[in-house]
């Protein structure tokens, strides 16, 4: 073994410079054949035609600084509507002394997404984490027990967005679970009723959940009793979420091999024994990236709930478009939304992606 | 043998669920609900220049959003005391009559219909409007009749809807429609030439028009085909809460034609020598407020926190905030205008 | 011994499961108390009367006749049949783009490839409501209907849509859709009985085109020797709009476009995870036995990958038909704002329309995973 690498660098052809390299890699990867080259040469024209006008538009004739939608350029972006709205944007209502609860509410999320990437981190650890992050969120959000009280109606922009997501995954996740075992139970009431709610909840549109929550909830509660839209839109994302979540969760159930079920067995373990102990630690651990991606998918859609009236921070861009101060700079909005889903979303599914491949490295 | 005490935590914990329901099912008035609340929930629409939109700095503006602070002056002796609302066209009704919002000032029409089927009150007109078109200039539409077969643009769950369908369904006359519910992307809609005219109430219409770049681009016709009373609506059943909100607005329409505004009105108030109207008003003379269940400086307090109706007008719809919108019907009655309060005594 | 136990954990099992239901039937009975309260207590109608009454709100776009004075029930037709169109042409359009996106992630152009993966990601990580919204923008700013493009004067895009001619003699168009369904069919069985000979000789031939041609040449057969030649209705610039033909409201266009692109990108990663997952040894193979690439991957790779896309695929395509509800955001007419919104909106029967609305999603979702189903039993059968 010692000789072999001691041989084989004396084998090898002298290292071509890094001029040969290049072009070689050049002819390699984008002239390989007659059609290939003009699709390259087709594609590069394309991008040499619209990037420069793209990057002028965008940034190097656009209007950064002013206050007024009297100092935009009228022919390249105006960014001041974004700009002078920033707070709007981010903290909604939110009474300006007290954002420091939101900054620290998003770190919190923020650290539920890091602590994954610790593996040797004890699961308990995580697990009483993410039990403490949505009520942790809440608590900062909403005040009491020592904080000053903030309405749910002061709620907007991207709080609003980070609240329905985080909460309405770590919620979903527990019922998903019990959904998925419901969906495996031997007792036939047990499976009938959580096979019915996944697939009807599966297979009807988002949108018309949040009209059920926007119009029809109310008329199932007691008369008298009333909870606030934003409630009402995050108790039926969760909902939701739930189903899908119970699909992803079964699909992990089914990957695991049937002796880890009689070992348990075996052991003398109970049922909830063998699931809390054995089964879903291992499951949970395998469907980290699907879970992933299934949050980006709840974040996406959290977007809908401007539909119902709910200002999230596509609610607020719409305000934003249609106000006096900033009317005719749609574009731009909507451009800043597009990026800031686009920013978020993408950092989370390259994360997805990245745990995906530590955990096929672990399994092989 | 856990399964069973699984069974009975969830047990224990279903019918404290429903001991909690029926704490929460013990009714009051609205009056008392906003008081214990500390806040007034009014429903407002998030994108109406000049009746109800928000300001680059977050704060709440407009006609309709004033209404509001002016009851919650009146009510709860501050009127920052407001928790804004935005409500849809759609969702607006059944969020009020599930006592979601306390009131709802979202420049709504008063209609027999909604009154008689949708479990709501009106209160007071706050604000005459009527359904107008707007037009482009280059297609030189004279009257609405040359306008047969053209697309109008129209946002949904409005009366235009039913209006335009009755107008020219009478007159034997076709037409399109595209319906989008947001009003950012129904104007550019029209704007850009989709639609051929966009209806809406005129204030609607005219406020949009004076932010485009060329208004003039973009005649208004002058017919308007329906009656629109724009006000606050209330949940129906109590009556209290009902006269609360019908009278601070016919407190701040009856300020104007005193002549008491926010600057004298502190002056007027320890003026012992003012005129009997104006005493009666602001409370210190006679009860009206006891009657109402509110104490007498109510209407003191809107007047003083919000300005009367000609300070709020200017405020929202003045020349200043670049809608300027001729306020026409919307004078008072001994102006030429509609606005006639009933007498406060 | 052991059957006491047994009984005692059937009993235990059976005693929890009624419970359970129990518990269910209860919350449900509450709820229905309670919205029967409420319905009365707000005069609100209940039942689904209300289909028979005066719908009294036009409809952008139709695909059967539809006028105010018909009834909400016609209205849920129309819708229906909106939510269908879009869903079967967005679902056309997102394969074809997603094919052809996912096939480039995979080029060996590595221009080629980078830009198609920015693409993807671009496309995947906004949400579809800013797509959507980015798409109606545009199509307004087309130009307005006296500047429209036209091609040929036939076709015409403008801001009020896309003209197309249409034929004219609705009779004529029903029996040539139904000629071309018969001759497809035909040529499908003739193709059964002579597949089994093809196997024999060792491979099968390519079926598509011939039905297709089948398809095509049964109607115009029919057509040339009965002498009904068939109208076409072109439309014409008149008044406010065009005349004659059909349009493409922008508002589907846009819902259209930004539903393909939209799920473009996650067919076009299906495409790339099942071309890459297919097994590097059979590239190898493909390549010892002198397969162009390009042969390689229509008669050895697309096979396989096909077999373990079709989940995923299916898992888009009813993403689609649900995505379409948000029609709403344009004010393009399907269910979720016709039955779902101005029907509800004034009717005020908001648990009639909605319930309405999720039953017949639940319906359409239902036929496509059979649909998939079949297909997948198929070609798990012919395959491997």
């Amino acid at each position: 073994m010692n000789e072999l690498t001691h041989i084989a660098p004396a084998r090898l052809p002298p290292q071509a410079t890094f001029a040969v390299r290049t072009s070689r890699w050049v002819r390699q990867s984008m002239f390989p054949s007659v059609g290939h080259s003009l699709l390259t040469l087709v594609v590069l024209a394309l991008l040499a035609w619209c990037i420069p006008k793209a990057l002028n538009w965008l940034v190097l004739d656009a209007t950064f600084v002013g206050s007024t939608r009297d100092a935009c350029n009228p022919h390249a972006a105006c960014w001041l509507p974004v700009i002078e709205r920033w707070n709007l944007f981010v903290y909604g209502f939110y009474p300006e002394a007290q954002r420091w609860r939101v900054n620290l509410a998003f770190l919190l999320a923020v650290g539920a997404f890091v602590l994954l990437f610790f593996k040797r981190l004890d699961r308990r650890a995580l697990l009483a984490y993410l039990v403490m992050l949505p009520l942790l969120m809440w608590w900062l959000l909403k005040g009491g027990a020592g904080l000053p009280g903030v309405s749910s109606t002061q709620f907007a922009g991207m709080t609003v967005t980070v609240m329905l997501g985080t909460i309405g995954m770590i919620f979903a996740l527990p019922l998903g679970i019990l959904l998925a075992l419901g969906r495996r139970s031997k007792k036939p009431v047990i499976r009938l009723l959580c096979v019915l709610y996944i697939e009807l909840v599966r297979s009807v549109p988002v949108i018309s959940l949040l009209f059920m929550a926007s119009l029809m909830i109310q008329l199932f509660l007691p008369p008298g009793v009333a909870f606030d839209i934003l409630l009402r839109v995050q108790v039926v994302l969760i909902l939701f979420t739930a189903a899908y979540m119970a699909e992803t969760v079964r699909g992990g159930l089914q990957s695991l091999p049937k002796g880890q079920y009689e070992a348990a067995q075996a052991l003398g373990f109970g049922y909830w024994k063998t699931m809390g102990h054995i089964i879903l630690p291992q499951v949970l651990r395998q469907t980290i990236p699907p879970l992933l991606t299934q949050f980006i998918g709840l974040f996406k859609e959290t977007t809908l709930v401007m539909v119902v009236g709910v200002l999230d921070i596509v609610g607020i861009a719409s305000s934003t478009a249609a106000s006096a101060e900033w009317a005719g700079h749609d574009h731009e909005i909507y451009i800043f939304l597009a990026l800031y889903f686009f920013i978020i979303c993408f950092a989370l599914s390259r994360y997805a992606r990245h745990l995906e491949n530590h955990l096929e490295h672990d399994r092989s | 043998m856990h399964k069973v005490n699984g069974l009975n935590a969830l047990l224990k914990t279903c019918s404290l669920a429903l001991i909690l329901f029926g704490a929460c099912t013990a009714q009051a008035g609205v009056l008392e609900n906003v008081k214990a609340h500390g806040s007034l929930r009014c429903g407002v629409a998030s994108d109406k220049p000049g009746f109800s939109i928000i300001d680059n700095q977050g704060r709440w503006t407009g006609m309709d959003a004033d209404l509001c602070r002016g009851i919650a002056a009146a009510v709860l002796g501050d009127a920052n005391k407001v928790e804004f609302i935005a409500t849809t066209g759609k969702n607006r009704f059944t969020a009020l009559a599930s006592g979601e919002i306390d009131v709802l000032s979202r420049s709504t029409s008063w209609t027999a219909d909604r009154v008689a089927s949708l479990g709501v009150d009106f209160t007071a007109i706050w604000f005459y409007d009527g359904q107008g078109f707007m037009t482009h200039a280059e297609d030189k539409i004279a009257k609405l009749t040359d306008l047969a077969g053209a697309t109008f643009c129209l946002s949904p769950g409005t009366t235009s809807e039913q209006n335009l369908a009755d107008y020219f369904g009478k007159r034997g006359l076709t037409f399109r429609t595209v319906v989008i519910e947001k009003s950012p992307e129904l104007f550019a809609a029209f704007q850009k030439g989709r639609c051929n005219a966009i209806t809406n109430d005129m204030s609607g219409l005219a406020a949009r028009r004076a932010l485009f770049n060329k208004p003039d681009d973009y005649p208004l016709l002058p017919e308007v085909i329906s009656k629109e009373p724009l006000g606050a609506y209330v949940a129906q059943g109590d009556a209290v809460w009902r006269n609360i909100v019908t009278w601070t607005a016919y407190a701040l329409i009856t300020a104007e034609e005193l002549g008491v505004d926010s600057d004298n009105v502190d002056k007027l108030h320890a003026d012992k020598t003012a005129s009997a109207d104006v005493a009666r008003l602001l409370g210190t003379d006679g009860n009206v407020g006891k009657a109402f269940s509110l104490d007498s400086d109510w209407a003191y307090r809107a007047i003083k926190q919000v300005g009367n109706y000609a300070q709020i007008y200017d405020r929202n719809l003045g020349p200043q905030t670049g809608l300027n919108f001729p306020r026409e019907m919307n004078r008072l009655w001994k102006d030429g205008g509609l606005l006639y309060a009933p007498p406060i005594r | 011994m052991w059957t006491q136990r047994f009984n005692r954990a059937r009993l235990l099992g059976a005693l929890q499961q009624g419970l359970v239901l129990l518990l269910v039937v209860l919350v449900f009975y509450g709820l229905a108390h309670n919205a029967s309260l409420n319905l009365k207590a707000l005069n609100i109608a209940s039942g689904f009367g209300f289909l028979t009454d005066r719908a009294g709100y036009d409809i952008s776009f139709q695909l059967i006749d539809y006028a105010p004075s018909d009834s909400y029930g016609r209205a849920y037709l129309v819708g229906l049949l909106n939510t269908l169109l879009v869903s079967v042409i967005s679902i056309v359009l997102a394969t074809l783009i997603g094919v052809l996106l996912g096939v480039g992630r995979v080029s060996e152009n590595w221009l080629v490839n980078r830009l198609c993966g920015m693409s993807i990601e671009f496309l995947r990580n906004v949400p579809l409501v800013v797509h959507l919204i980015w798409w109606y923008g545009l199509m307004l700013a087309l130009p307005s209907v006296r500047q429209a493009f036209s091609l040929a004067d036939v076709f015409f895009l403008s801001n009020a849509g896309l003209q197309v001619p249409w034929p004219q003699q609705g009779a004529a168009v029903g029996w040539g859709l139904v000629l071309m369904g018969v001759g497809a069919l035909s040529a499908i069985v003739a193709f059964k009985c002579r597949d089994a000979r093809a196997r024999w000789r060792g491979f099968t031939p390519r079926r598509w085109p011939w039905v297709l041609a089948c398809a095509l040449l049964l109607p115009m057969l029919v057509y040339a020797v009965s002498g009904t030649a068939l109208h076409w209705d072109v439309p014409t610039r008149q008044g406010f709009g065009f005349h004659g033909g059909a349009t493409l409201v922008p508002e589907l266009l846009a819902l259209w476009l930004a539903l393909s692109f939209y799920s473009a990108s996650y067919i076009a990663e299906t495409v790339r995870a099942a071309t890459q997952a297919v097994h590097r040894g059979q590239y190898e193979a493909a390549k010892a036995l002198g397969f162009v690439r390009g042969i390689a991957m229509r008669q050895l790779i697309a096979p396989q990958a096909l077999y373990a896309m079709v989940p995923q695929i299916t898992n888009t395509y009813m993403n689609i038909v649900k995505n379409s509800s948000l029609g709403v955001v344009v004010g393009f007419m399907e269910l979720v704002s016709s039955t779902g919104g101005t029907t509800l909106n004034q009717t005020g029967q908001a648990i009639e329309c909605i319930v309405l609305v999720m039953a017949t999603y639940c319906v359409i979702c239902l036929v496509i995973s059979l649909t998939m189903n079949v297909y997948n039993y198929r070609i798990s059968k012919r395959g491997h």
